[in-house]
Parts: C-alpha cells; sequence; structure tokens
C-alpha cells in the first residue's frame, strides 16, 4: 500500500435548491479501506457516492483520487476545470454498484458485461468476452450469460451488476444500498458475495447500508451521517455498540426494533 | 413578390367568414364522431363476435383509408343513390364517421381502466346493465379522457380545409379562390396558415390546462 | 373495370414513392428536431420547436397549397410537384415524428444514464448504445401510426399535380363517370397498402423486440 489516500473530500459542500445535502464536509479513506455509511435518508450518504461517480458535482470543495482533483487541474500553475478526458481519466478508477441495479434492458446479461470494456477500455471482444465469463462464473451465474435482465430475479440482477462493475477493474467500488430492494434472504447472498469480493481484492469500498451486521463483518470504519455532516466515525466495534452521540444512539436503537 | 398589407387587410373579413364554417364543421363533426364513436365502443365490448369483428373491420377500415378518398367517394356516390345534401353536410359527415373510429379507441381505453370491481360492486346492488353503464362507468371513464377526445377535436379542425375539394366555402376555400381570381396566392394561404396556428396552439394550450385540472382532481 | 386497374396501379407506384420518400425526409427531420430541441443552446432549441409548432399547428393540406402556390412566388425557381409533396408531407411528419421520439428519450430512466456514465461509457455511446436502443419498443407501435398516417395524407398530393391514386382517380371518375367504383377502388388500394405498412412495421417491432421488467 503506497501512503497517499485513496480518496479525500476536502471542504465539500451540495445543496439541491435550498436544501442543504453535505455541508463543508471533510473524509480521507485510506487505499483499501472498507467505509461504511449509516445514517437516516436525505443524511448524504449516498450523495457522497454519487459525487465520487461523477453523477453530480459538488457546489464547492474539492474531491480527489489517489491524490488527483476529479473536477480541476492545474495548467500554467494556476487551477482550472479539468477537461473532459480528465473526468473520464478519473471516473475510471471509479466502479458503482446501485440500489435499483439499472442494468441495460435492451442487451443480453454477457452483452451487459462487456459493453463498457470494449467500447471504454477498447478491449477486444473475444477478450472481453472471456473475462465476463470468469466474472459470472465468479458471481455464479455462468449459465446466465445469454439471459435478459427481466428474465433473472433480483439477486441475479444485482450479480451481474456487480460483475459489471468488476469488468472494468476500478480501484475504489461504490456500493449505494445494494440490497434494499431485495427480499431478506436474497440480500444475504448478495452480501455473502460483496464480503467474498472484499477479502480477495485490494479494492477500496465504499458502501451505504442499511444491514448493520454486513456493516460489522465488513467494515473497517463505520461513519454515521446525520443532517449532510459526519457526527460519528470510528471502528464498527465503537461506533456500532458504543456510540457516542445520542442521535446514533436513537437510529440504532430503532434500526434494532425494526429488524 | 412582396407582401402586400392592404391586400391582405382588404381579404382578411372574406376569410373570416370562412372561419365560421370550419367551426361549424368542426364542432358538428365532433358531436357525431362523440357519439358514433361511443356506439362503436359499446359494440365492441358487447359479448358478441360478429358484432366486434363487423365493428372491428368498419372502424379498422376507415382508419386505413385517407380522409380526402372518403369525402371524394360520398361526394360522388351520394346523389347517384338519390341522396342530394349540401355539400357541408356531407363533408361534417364524413368528418364524423372518420374520427368516430379514433374516438371509439379512446372510449375503449376509458371503459378498460374501470377496474372489474366497479362492475361487479353494480351486479351486487342489483344495477341492469343500462344503468350500470350510464350511471357507474361512463362518469368514470368520461373524465380521464377529456384531453385525448381534445387532441382529437384539433385534429379534426385540423383536417377541415378537405372540405374545399368538395366545394364548402370554408377558409381555404375562400382563400384559393382569391388566390385564383387575383394570382396572389402567398397572403390569403398565408392569412389561413396563421389563423388555424392561432386557433391549434391556444386549442391546445387548454387542453393542457384541463388535463392539469384533473390529474389535481385524481 | 378492368380498363382503369393500370392507371389506378401507375398510380400506386407513385403514392408508395411519395409515402416512401416523406418518410425517408420525416426520418431526417425528426431526428435533427430532436437533436436540437434536447440541446442545451437555446439558439439550436428555438428553432426546432418553431419548426414543430409550425407544422403541427396547421394542416398537411394547407401548407401543401402554401408550398405549391404561394412559396413560388418567393423563390427563384418552382420545384416539381412531386419534390414539393415530398419535402411538405416528409416535413409534417418529421414534426409529429420529433414529438414522438422525443418524448421516449425523456421516459428512459436516469437510473440508466447513471450506469452508462459509471461505466465511463461516452456521450455518444450513451446516447447510441444504451438510451435510443431502449426508446425503439416504445416509438415503434406510434411510429407505425405516424407512417400510416403519412401514406394517408400522400393523397393530398393528388390535389398538387402528383400523378398518384388520388390524382388518376380524379381523372378516371370525370371521364367514365363511375363514381362509385373508381373511388372504391382508390379506397381499396390504400387500406391493401396500409395493411402491408402495418405488417412491415409489426415484423420490426418484434425484430426489435426485447423483455422489459419493473426494475432491471
Amino acid at each position: 500500500m503506497n501512503n497517499k489516500a485513496s480518496i479525500e473530500f476536502v471542504n465539500i459542500h451540495k445543496a439541491y435548491q435550498q436544501n442543504v445535502v453535505l455541508e463543508n464536509l471533510n473524509l480521507t479513506v485510506a487505499p483499501g479501506e472498507h467505509v461504511v455509511m449509516i445514517g437516516p435518508s436525505g443524511s448524504g450518504k449516498s450523495t457522497i457516492l454519487r459525487l465520487l461517480m461523477t453523477l453530480e458535482n459538488p457546489d464547492s470543495g474539492e474531491i480527489l483520487i489517489e491524490g488527483e482533483s476529479i473536477w480541476r487541474t492545474t495548467r500554467d500553475g494556476r487551477t482550472v476545470d479539468a477537461p473532459a478526458a480528465h473526468v473520464r481519466k478519473m471516473r475510471s478508477k471509479v466502479g458503482m454498484v446501485f440500489q435499483h441495479f439499472n442494468l441495460f434492458p435492451h442487451l443480453r446479461v454477457l452483452q451487459n458485461i462487456t459493453e463498457a470494456p470494449v467500447r471504454v477500455m477498447g478491449m477486444s471482444r473475444a477478450e472481453a468476452v472471456r473475462r465476463a465469463t470468469d466474472l459470472l462464473d465468479r458471481v455464479g451465474l455462468a449459465d446466465k450469460s445469454e439471459a435478459w435482465p427481466a428474465e433473472l430475479s433480483g439477486g441475479q440482477k444485482q450479480r451481474v451488476a456487480i460483475a459489471r462493475a468488476l469488468a472494468l477493474q476500478p480501484r475504489i467500488m461504490l456500493f449505494d444500498e445494494i440490497t434494499s430492494a431485495l427480499d431478506p434472504e436474497i440480500a444475504g447472498q448478495v452480501l455473502h458475495l460483496v464480503l467474498e469480493l472484499a477479502t480477495q481484492t485490494e479494492m477500496t469500498m465504499l458502501f451505504v447500508t442499511h444491514q448493520m451486521r454486513f456493516a460489522r463483518q465488513i467494515a473497517d470504519r463505520v461513519l454515521f451521517f446525520d443532517k449532510g455532516r459526519i457526527i460519528e466515525n470510528g471502528i464498527p466495534e465503537q461506533v456500532l455498540e458504543h456510540p457516542q452521540q445520542p442521535r446514533t444512539r436513537e437510529f440504532l436503537n430503532n434500526i434494532l426494533q425494526a429488524s | 413578390m412582396k407582401w402586400n398589407w392592404p391586400f391582405a387587410w382588404h381579404i382578411l373579413p372574406v376569410i373570416l367568414r370562412g372561419m365560421v364554417i370550419t367551426i361549424e364543421a368542426t364542432v358538428l363533426g365532433m358531436l357525431l364522431a362523440l357519439i358514433l364513436g361511443l356506439i362503436w365502443a359499446m359494440l365492441l365490448i358487447l359479448p358478441n363476435r360478429w358484432l366486434f369483428w363487423s365493428t372491428r373491420g368498419l372502424t379498422e377500415f376507415i382508419r386505413d383509408t385517407p380522409l380526402l378518398i372518403q369525402l371524394f367517394f360520398c361526394y360522388y356516390v351520394l346523389p347517384e343513390i338519390g341522396i342530394t345534401v349540401p355539400a357541408l353536410l356531407t363533408g361534417i359527415t364524413v368528418l364524423g364517421i372518420n374520427y368516430s373510429a379514433y374516438t371509439s379507441e379512446v372510449y375503449r381505453a376509458g371503459l378498460q381502466n374501470i377496474p372489474r370491481g366497479q362492475w361487479d360492486a353494480a351486479r351486487a346492488l342489483n344495477f341492469t346493465a343500462a344503468q350500470t353503464f350510464i350511471r357507474i362507468i361512463l362518469p368514470q371513464a368520461l373524465p380521464p379522457i377529456v384531453p385525448a377526445m381534445g387532441n382529437n377535436l384539433i385534429a379534426m379542425f385540423k383536417d377541415t380545409p378537405l372540405l374545399s375539394t368538395i366545394t364548402v366555402m370554408e377558409m381555404l376555400n375562400r382563400a384559393m379562390i382569391i388566390g385564383d381570381k387575383t394570382f396572389r396566392y402567398l397572403e390569403p394561404l398565408t392569412i389561413v396558415g396563421i389563423l388555424f396556428l392561432i386557433i391549434s396552439l391556444l386549442a391546445s394550450a387548454l387542453i393542457g390546462f384541463t388535463q392539469r385540472r384533473i390529474l389535481v382532481r385524481r | 373495370m378492368l380498363h382503369m386497374l393500370p392507371m389506378m396501379l401507375r398510380g400506386t407506384v407513385v403514392t408508395g414513392e411519395v409515402t416512401a420518400g416523406a418518410i425517408v425526409v420525416a426520418s431526417v427531420a425528426a431526428s435533427c428536431a430532436v437533436a436540437m430541441r434536447l440541446s442545451t443552446l437555446a439558439a439550436l432549441d428555438w428553432p426546432a420547436r418553431v419548426y414543430i409548432e409550425l407544422f403541427r399547428g396547421t394542416s398537411a393540406l394547407i401548407q401543401l397549397f402554401w408550398a405549391f402556390y404561394a412559396l413560388p412566388l418567393v423563390l427563384p425557381f418552382r420545384p416539381s410537384p412531386m419534390i414539393a409533396a415530398i419535402a411538405v408531407l416528409g416535413l409534417n411528419g418529421g414534426a409529429y415524428g420529433a414529438e414522438i421520439l422525443r418524448g421516449a428519450i425523456l421516459s428512459v430512466p436516469r437510473g440508466q444514464h447513471d450506469a452508462a456514465t459509471a461505466l465511463n461509457l461516452s456521450s455518444a455511446a450513451k446516447m447510441f448504445r444504451v438510451v435510443l436502443p431502449q426508446t425503439w419498443p416504445l416509438i415503434l407501435p406510434p411510429m407505425a401510426n405516424l407512417f400510416i398516417d403519412m401514406l394517408k395524407n400522400s393523397a393530398l398530393a393528388g390535389l398538387v399535380q402528383v400523378t398518384d391514386i388520388t390524382f388518376n382517380a380524379q381523372i378516371l371518375q370525370e371521364s367514365t363517370l363511375r363514381n362509385a367504383q373508381v373511388y372504391g377502388v382508390a379506397l381499396v388500394i390504400y387500406f391493401i397498402m396500409a395493411l402491408v405498412l402495418a405488417g412491415f412495421m409489426r415484423l420490426l417491432e418484434r425484430w426489435m423486440k426485447f423483455p422489459i421488467g419493473a426494475r432491471v
């Protein structure tokens, strides 16, 4: 591991109209670290992932990946807006799995996975197919390569989505409530797959989840978000079992009672 | 040739008189289309296969052939079988029949959106079939289809210039007569175009407004 | 009855030509208009809006007469009736087609755009590989209706000297006075042409089909 941070948020501010989602946020994630973000909905945790994936721009502040800003670059000693090519280069370091899968309905499972490696990385089709087949095998769906997304169950869709994101070999993976749309039993299978993945790779991983058991198992660090701020930040035992803030205690109690 | 304002102002009243006929044809044609379309829609939901397929075939044929030829056919053939009526009446009838094929589809969609349970509940309360249809089903089916009917109305309005081909003195016919007489087609045809544009845009805005009102109410 | 068939068939070929030409013009016009409408530049958006409203807000016959009688007085040359008819009917259909296409593109869920961005697809790849292919099942049925409307609208070309079915039917009617036969045959020919066109569009629909679930 090098000692450069994998991800840095510096003084990030983000609002939708009047609604402030992230307020003066600072966050550093080490390479290979697994960080779980919890908190009530609307507290800004998903926005962190969307900002990192460049699905949205911050209103102010800097986001750095491996020491390099996503949106800004220096030219002739001055900081300027980065060209699109730079943003695409930075984006290639990040992969994302979505709550609602977002598979492409018009492409078969295998094409869903090969599309980006062929179009974005310029990989040969044969090579892309070979690797996609490996990935499908790894997520336990080797027999589904010619299926249409609509023919898969929710859990299968999410596993394809994971394979699709992995196909671009990102160094950072973002998981945005990936089991919220699934039945509890199916969710367990998908989370098991992610746990396996986490032990096998050195990717930096960020999770937004409501599954506390999974958080404890996978997290190096847990962040508790409330109203656009990180109000608790520590190892899972500390945040989940001995929270310092009353707001965290209240949230965890509610979750426990619900499950 | 340049646009001649005095000429344009001079012919405007003549064309506007044609608009009365245009609107008359649209309103009466739509009225006929609304009545006939409802009849077709009712025949389509009755459990009679023969009625279903003949109604289906008729509306399909009407929708798949040009209104212009339908107009010519009726205009020339009706007198042959002894029916002599003013051209305007022929035009209104053909417009109404033509658009009934479209309004019947709108009615059908509206009727299909009424849940099965409404028919069941009416049956459970021992309403007659006619009572069920008139007092329970139609009142629910009609409001949501108002915008679609409005769109048909605008479409019919824009089809009325075709009546000029069977000698009806609506706007386009007047404009062409002026053009033939003066060899100035630019002003009359442009005026007719602008008048159509204004009315269509106003009507579209009105439909958009109604649609929002209906959405809010639900 | 039989002696009128050759003339009607010649008219059928011309009707087919006018319709096919107009469909090509409409496809190009609709694609350009939608590209302009989706642009963030007002200088591109507004001309496209004006085009769409102008052609949808007036009637095809008025547009055709205007192009045939008024436009040549302003233009330095007189386009042939066939060209004028194809251009006007095509632009007319294109305005309706643009609304169909735009609605379909806008209905592709935001998650699809997110996923394409997350996979680092270029904006061209996003449009042509992800968004547009998904719109096919949505636009084909209304497009089939539009093409049939355009076939029917092509009859108007007969009123401006294009020798299509309508034009030839009028000549036959005047010379033979067999009104019911002439226009009856014309109606049947148009009906058959519409059925063929609809059948072709249904084939295309089946070919372009992919299963779509509530959430994929």
